[in-house]
């Protein structure tokens, strides 16, 4: 989902422009976050969790966003889980806001229990998403300002020029220290990260392929995030993706999560 | 569950998922449900069997439209208690959902509130009480024949209910049910006789109410009223020469109530109450012959949930019944308190899970705690494994002290 490549991008920040040379590291991660990715969006993920054994469990959904408010910088999202089927028809909804200090608004449907649930927008984005390698924070929107960024220079990665760009939490409650991320300058997506934890040692490593444009906007179909000190890792696949889709911001609401479906 | 019954009921799964595999992910088919088998052995002397039962659970949707058609049902062998073995019907609705109304129709479950585990608000769908509360919460649940009206938009949601035909607890009376409410201690043989109990499908006779619910940035709340029956029966004793009987009775009651969810931080905060006029309760067996009236009495219930780092997941409530203008005849006490404590760990990039639910009656010093592990061995299938713990000497969960019970469970989810 595109929105999830945008915000992965975002939150792992990133860079780029022709004007390089003048730009921070703040100039880059904003403009990885601004980078044009439509008014609405809506895509199938398939969720891969590898264990170091080699065992597979898989997790697909189907997410729908809208970009609302002053500016358009917040957003609402809605997700949707189709397999396994213990939790098939379960779904999340969440009205992320990019004020830095605000908490997102987040509620869960559980079918089994017929109920939605308000809970917590601020604690669970350091958890991980459904036994995934990805936290919440990483599937949501992040403020540039959460984080203080440093442009370390330019490498190249796999042929393409990259901004490699530092980021530290200033919020303490972050699971990691500082990501290092390497945006490719053409696109502003980024296609490597690294996590580190609390010690300063390697934790997860993100890497984003298959990066294509779609409708015109530059869309990553892959990525792979690998907790490098548990040998865990999730393959998280982007099927389908379209933007400028017809959605309304009102539908983003309890009564469509509880339905199952837009 | 005859055989045939069995036979035919595979079949229409078996052509539904078909239908299914034969469809693209734009399927206006859902298919979805579980087969699990649930052993219980008691702890104490004489370590028998305390649930033996296995099931097929199916969910089957279709949309049309706007619409949807879903039926839900459960196919169980049940090893102690025969008559829980069949075929059972659990939902089975319309649904329609316009750009700001909707309705629901038919057999289906009704959940209001925000209390875990506890009743305040919720008094729409009554409860299998057959193996009290030691099954998961989703089962113990009942659906109602109702009809459901809602208007809505992005942020608010006034939805009204009727409910023309009485659904009361099922309450475990069988003998053999170690569950049983029926009095162990009686000198004289204990007779159930539910016979004249239900009432009547008519009219003056109808559930109906509404709640107004409010989906706000940094806070949800609801206001909710509903002229209902109280759906667990009064007991009434009648003692004769040669047994006692004892037959259910159902009254109507009313409330007003609302519930609270404001998150804060890493922490939800949770409230909910309601004022129910002309509540029945039963009375002592020494006032078996005082005639029944009602009273008026205040439920509410605080709660918080702590969404703690690496998974683990915290959640207090704290509950209690006021009843206004007590009498000593009422078999409960005028200010009972519940409290309970629900803990939670995810292990092993949530392949493992780790729980316990525990209620602890305040009054009375009685608990009841189930302990939990769920370990998914794939993405279909779950074992799991528990403890059932009782004490306490008197109230509800002291009557089963002698009832703790360790279980195991598998569930294969398709």
């Amino acid at each position: 989902m595109n929105t999830t490549i945008r915000t992965i991008a975002s939150a792992v920040l990133i860079t780029l422009a022709t004007a390089a040379q003048a730009q921070t590291g703040r100039d880059i991660a904003q403009k990885v976050k601004d980078r044009p990715d439509g008014d609405t969006r809506r895509s199938e993920m398939v969720m891969k969790l590898v264990n170091k054994r080699g065992s597979v469990r898989e997790r697909k959904l189907v997410s729908y966003s809208i970009d609302v408010g002053k500016n358009k910088k917040d957003r609402k999202s809605m997700m949707f889980f189709s397999y396994p089927g213990d939790v098939k028809g379960t779904g999340f909804l969440t009205w992320d806001y990019d004020q830095v200090g605000k908490d997102d608004d987040k509620w869960l449907y559980l079918p089994a229990m017929k109920k939605t649930r308000r809970i917590s927008g601020s604690s669970a984005k350091t958890d991980y998403f459904m036994g995934s390698d990805f936290t919440y924070d990483d599937m949501g929107s992040r403020n540039v300002d959460e984080d203080t960024h440093k442009l370390l220079g330019e490498e190249t990665v796999d042929g393409h020029k990259c901004w490699k760009l530092e980021s530290t939490p200033k919020d303490s409650r972050d699971i990691y220290s500082k990501k290092i991320a390497w945006v490719r300058q053409d696109c502003l997506i980024p296609v490597k990260v690294e996590y580190y934890d609390k010690m300063n040692k390697l934790h997860r490593r993100l890497e984003i392929s298959d990066i294509r444009q779609v409708d015109g906007f530059w869309t990553a179909a892959k990525m792979q995030m690998t907790n490098v000190q548990t040998e865990h890792q999730t393959i998280l696949e982007i099927n389908n993706p379209k933007y400028n889709v017809p959605l309304e911001e009102a539908k983003f609401n309890v009564t469509t999560l509880e339905k199952g479906s837009f | 569950m005859k055989h045939h019954t069995i036979i035919l009921l595979f079949a229409l799964l078996y052509a539904a998922v078909s239908t299914h595999a034969q469809t693209d992910e734009e399927s206006i088919w859902r298919i979805k449900g579980f087969v699990d088998t649930y052993h219980a052995m008691r702890t104490d002397e004489p370590n028998n069997l305390m649930s033996s039962r296995t099931r097929v659970r199916g969910e089957i949707g279709r949309d049309f439209g706007r619409s949807l058609l879903f039926v839900s049902f459960n196919a169980t062998y049940n090893a102690l208690l025969k008559a829980r073995t069949g075929f059972e019907l659990r939902e089975a609705y319309l649904d329609h959902r316009g750009d700001h109304w909707g309705l629901r129709a038919g057999r289906q479950l009704v959940i209001w509130g925000a209390a875990d585990g506890v009743r305040i608000t919720d008094l729409v769908s009554p409860m299998d009480m057959t193996e009290f509360l030691a099954q998961d919460y989703d089962d113990i649940r009942m659906p109602v024949n109702a009809l459901r009206f809602f208007v809505f938009n992005d942020k608010i949601k006034l939805e009204a209910v009727a409910v023309p035909t009485f659904e009361g607890y099922v309450l475990p009376v069988d003998a053999s049910n170690p569950w049983s409410v029926l009095p162990t201690d009686s000198p004289l043989p204990v007779v159930w006789d539910d016979k004249g109990s239900r009432p009547a499908f008519r009219l003056s006779n109808f559930e109906y109410g509404g709640r107004l619910s409010f989906t706000l940035p940094g806070v949800d709340f609801a206001l909710a009223g509903l002229y209902t029956w109280n759906k667990m029966p009064v007991l009434q004793y009648k003692p004769s020469m040669t047994e006692i009987t004892v037959s259910p009775q159902y009254y109507r009651m009313g409330f007003v109530g609302g519930d609270v969810s404001k998150p804060l931080g890493q922490f939800v905060l949770r409230g909910e109450a309601a004022y129910n006029i002309d509540k029945h309760f039963s009375y002592t067996m020494e006032a078996a012959g005082v005639p029944q009236r009602g009273f008026n009495s205040l439920n509410w219930l605080v709660g918080v949930d702590w969404y703690a780092p690496h998974e683990w997941t915290l959640s207090v409530q704290c509950s209690s019944e006021h009843i206004f203008g007590y009498e000593d005849i009422i078999s409960q006490q005028p200010n009972g308190t519940l409290a309970t404590l629900n803990v939670s760990k995810k292990l092993f990039n949530s392949t493992l899970q780790l729980s316990d639910f525990t209620y602890f009656d305040i009054d009375n010093k009685g608990w009841f705690s189930r302990f939990a592990a769920d370990y998914a061995l794939s993405d279909q299938i779950h074992l799991l494994a528990g403890f059932d713990w009782f004490g306490g000497d008197k109230g509800i969960f002291g009557t089963y002290r002698n009832n703790s019970e360790v279980w195991i469970k598998a569930k294969y989810s398709f």
